[in-house]
């Protein structure tokens, strides 16, 4: 119930992750002649129609793609490490590598392709034979990587995605990284059937995790300020289709103000900036310029009802999500009283400073209990035989996030009835 | 953790007779109990009637009827009961074996892109605390399978998971040595995910290849590295993809009021102010430094004496004392709103950590090959043939 069937394969007008041999991820959306920047260049990703998700295709010199089988990797052996060859007699000089860049120009220009031409190019480097089979099979997965791209592809899911925008373009989803994006939908006890709170401003992928969480099953009410969800372009790079696109519920924050009142709008679907609004009361008016197209119409009767939200409010929520970039402390002000008692809540944060002032100020609250600030020290590690270590090179910081358990106050309990 | 129907009312559900709460004292002390009528629960802080939450919302204070006799001298006279999550009861329940903790779980299943439908297959259950983080991922309509080769441990797990309710998203195999038998009953093909707890998870190859659907994907739960060594070897001689390892300790931090005055310096530093605004008199209007500023928002901000304190105020200068002034002054505006402390506030991690719990690896199943050629001449003649050459993907 409520979940679609998976696809095997790739249709027309899917959103892809297209991962490249050096480990970069590109997000795209699959049509006859659409394309993706993947390495230096455009290329043309129609070929990925009717494909199998997860397999491997290879970068023709024309910038199509090429289904290719996987060949499974192959790392040199611990026996082969030996100390023979080091870089004892290595000059750095710039002139190991005989072939020019000219060269290499016009070889491509006659043809020559992928792994011929990185062959070339080993053959007129000068200290490969020189190099420990380590050190040569590094060299040759960099070349490779430059000369004969080979990318896989991959569902767009929240995990795929979220991967995606913290390498490509980490401003748009607050940094979040894959960790703490598990550590916000475990610690807020988000599951299908639930009701939850949320407010974001990570581009709409928290609001996606959270439907793919939902399984189209419960309510996401996605608090927005200003007239229309503003950035939420990533929701739909998730392939969630109609059942769990339906349990998003983009609501203005000025509802949450008119909770406990009965409003005449109760029984119409939910309207973003005054403009909609309009439309509503514009029928008494003669002339009414905003008329919504059909399709725009039939997208505003999808929503929600607004009694219905406001209903959905008043029982309580049982989780509550916060992302902000803005002032953390007062969003919980506003929303944390929405949290049906025993809910819990999770906050992410890209300072210390705010995730500090929310831990304290909930303490003082007495609205929550077991409020925690955690970090997750997360590190990545090369496991290859005889030549393992944690990486060289990354992420410093996956931010802070903050996760209680709704409680009653003191001030907010009903009167004691009990003896 | 119950699962509302669609059209359910949901949160104001109230707590029946019968249901599992977590009934939080404090902290460190966090207990189970089932809920049954005209039943007390003892404990340090008095006595609990269970009828006074039996029908009611939980996440209230639950008031004790009478208070405990002698000896503790904390006697809120409350606790408060809880909805059981698996976080909560990670740290209620009895450890039988090392468990997964909730930061991991939490990590794990966002990593293995668990959601309802899912279907997962672990091993060992050990106390539960991971499956039941995966089985509210992937329920209502998804499944945990899970393997525990120890009779006594499997049984206690089952009662659990009975008690939670979860019996329909959660079955326990018992006495199932997987690394003998495999996983037994377990279709091929059928799994989204797998969760390997073992010592060997490198002998799992063929079992893993077995159960996983393509693109599936596999956790590896192993605290030292040549383990992960053995695993990652095998998951590329199985032609995995994907693979990947991580460590993932979590740091946890304490927040307080930073230590407002220091009786000398306040003194001396109080003097240099005085001095200065001494000398600079003539020119009264010129807007405060910012150590004027600083200084006059911490003295507003903490009603604390700045000079000549008492020798019982010097005394009281600790970070509790203040902490309780600053309590009192928040009290009555704070309670029931989230307010910014008007106080300057530090944060630190706790002294000690988990530094390490264990390496996680992950790696996804590839298609089969016999499944690839079929799909092969599709595609040829567009474009010209490519050579082909070991090519690693990460």
């Amino acid at each position: 119930m409520g979940s679609e069937p998976e696809r095997d394969t790739i249709c027309e007008n899917d959103w892809v992750v297209l991962q490249s041999s050096d480990g970069k991820k590109v997000l795209g959306n699959v049509t006859n002649n659409s394309s993706v920047r993947i390495g230096k260049r455009k290329r043309k990703i129609g070929a990925l129609l009717g494909k199998h998700w997860g397999d491997t295709f290879a970068v023709t010199a024309q910038d199509f793609l090429q289904p290719v089988a996987d060949i499974p990797e192959e790392t040199p052996d611990e026996k082969d490490m030996g100390t023979a060859r080091n870089n004892q007699h290595l000059q750095d000089d710039n002139a190991n590598q005989t072939l020019r860049q000219s060269a290499i120009l016009k070889l491509k220009e006659a043809g020559v392709h992928g792994e011929s031409l990185v062959q070339t190019v080993v053959k007129h480097s000068s200290t490969f034979h020189s190099k420990t089979p380590f050190s040569q099979h590094k060299y040759l997965q960099r070349k490779r990587a430059k000369f004969d791209i080979r990318v896989r592809v991959f569902k767009p899911t929240a995990l795929t995605v979220c991967e995606t925008y913290f390498e490509k373009s980490p401003e748009k989803t607050m940094s979040l990284r894959a960790d703490a994006l598990g550590m916000v939908l475990g610690y807020s006890g988000v599951r299908s059937g639930a009701r939850v709170l949320l407010y974001e401003n990570c581009t709409g992928l928290l609001t996606a995790a959270v439907a793919e969480r939902l399984g189209g099953n419960g309510t996401v009410i996605n608090v927005f300020t200003g007239h229309t969800p503003p950035g939420i372009e990533i929701i739909r790079m998730l392939n969630l289709g109609e059942t769990r696109m339906k349990t998003i519920a983009h609501t203005p924050v000025e509802l949450l103000s008119h909770v406990h009142e009965r409003e005449v709008e109760d029984d119409q679907p939910l309207k973003y900036g005054p403009r909609e609004g309009q439309e509503a009361g514009g029928t008494a008016n003669g002339n009414n310029e905003h008329v919504p197209s059909a399709k725009r119409a039939e997208a505003i009767a999808q929503r929600p009802k607004r009694g219905e939200v406001k209903r959905w409010i008043r029982r309580g929520c049982d989780c509550l999500i916060v992302a902000t970039r803005f002032d953390v402390v007062k969003v919980f002000d506003v929303l944390l009283k929405h949290v049906a008692p025993s809910g819990c809540f999770a906050a992410y944060c890209t300072h210390l400073q705010d995730a500090a002032d929310l831990q304290y100020a909930l303490q003082l609250s007495k609205m929550a209990i077991r409020v925690e600030l955690m970090e997750v020290n997360m590190v990545n590690h090369q496991i290859l035989p005889g030549r393992s270590h944690p990486a060289m090179t990354d992420s410093a910081t996956g931010g802070y996030i903050v996760s209680g358990i709704r409680i009653l106050s003191p001030n907010e309990e009903e009167p004691e009835e009990q003896s | 953790m119950r699962h509302y129907a669609p059209d359910d009312d949901g949160a104001a559900a109230v707590a029946k007779e019968g249901d599992l709460v977590i009934v939080h004292e404090r902290y460190t002390a966090l207990t189970t109990l089932t809920l049954q009528r005209d039943a007390f629960l003892n404990n340090r802080y008095g006595r609990f009637s269970h009828n006074h939450l039996i029908g009611k919302p939980l996440g209230r204070r639950w008031h004790a009827v009478s208070t405990a006799a002698s000896g503790s001298r904390s006697c809120a006279g409350f606790v408060h009961a809880l909805a059981p999550t698996p976080e909560l009861m990670s740290y209620a329940m009895l450890h039988r074996t090392q468990i997964v903790y909730p930061h991991d779980s939490a990590i794990i299943a966002a990593l293995l892109e668990l959601r309802p439908g899912s279907v997962v297959v672990e091993c060992g259950t050990g106390s539960g605390s991971a499956s039941m983080a995966f089985a509210r991922a992937v329920a209502p309509t998804g499944r945990v399978l899970t393997f525990e080769y120890h009779h006594v441990r499997a049984k206690a797990a089952r009662q659990l998971f009975q008690s939670l309710q979860l019996s329909h998203v959660l079955s326990v195999s018992a006495g199932v040595d997987v690394l003998k038998d495999g996983f037994v009953g377990v279709q091929d093909a059928s799994a989204d995910a797998v969760f390997l707890d073992v010592p060997a998870p490198y002998e799992m190859g063929h079992q893993l290849r077995r159960v996983l659907r393509p693109n599936g994907t596999v956790c590896t739960f192993s605290p030292c590295v040549e383990q992960v060594g053995r695993t990652c070897a095998m998951l590329r001689k199985m032609r995995f993809h994907s693979l990947r390892t991580i460590t993932a300790p979590l740091r946890t931090y304490e927040t307080r009021e930073q230590l407002l005055h220091t009786p000398a310096f306040d003194q001396l530093s109080s003097h240099l102010s005085t001095a200065a605004a001494a000398s600079s008199s003539s020119t009264r209007s010129r807007p405060p430094s910012i150590g004027e500023r600083v200084a006059k928002r911490r003295r507003t901000a903490v009603a604390a004496p700045v000079t000549n304190p008492t020798p019982a105020a010097r005394k009281s200068t600790t970070a509790g004392a203040e902490r309780m002034a600053v309590s009192a002054l928040a009290h009555g505006q704070h309670v029931g709103r989230v307010l910014r402390p008007k106080v300057r506030l530090h944060s630190k991690p706790f002294c000690t950590m988990k530094g390490h719990t264990s390496y996680l690896t992950f790696a996804r199943r590839p298609r089969d090959d016999a499944q690839r050629e079929e799909q092969a001449p599709h595609s040829q003649g567009q474009v010209p043939s490519v050579p082909q050459h070991n090519c690693t993907l990460s």
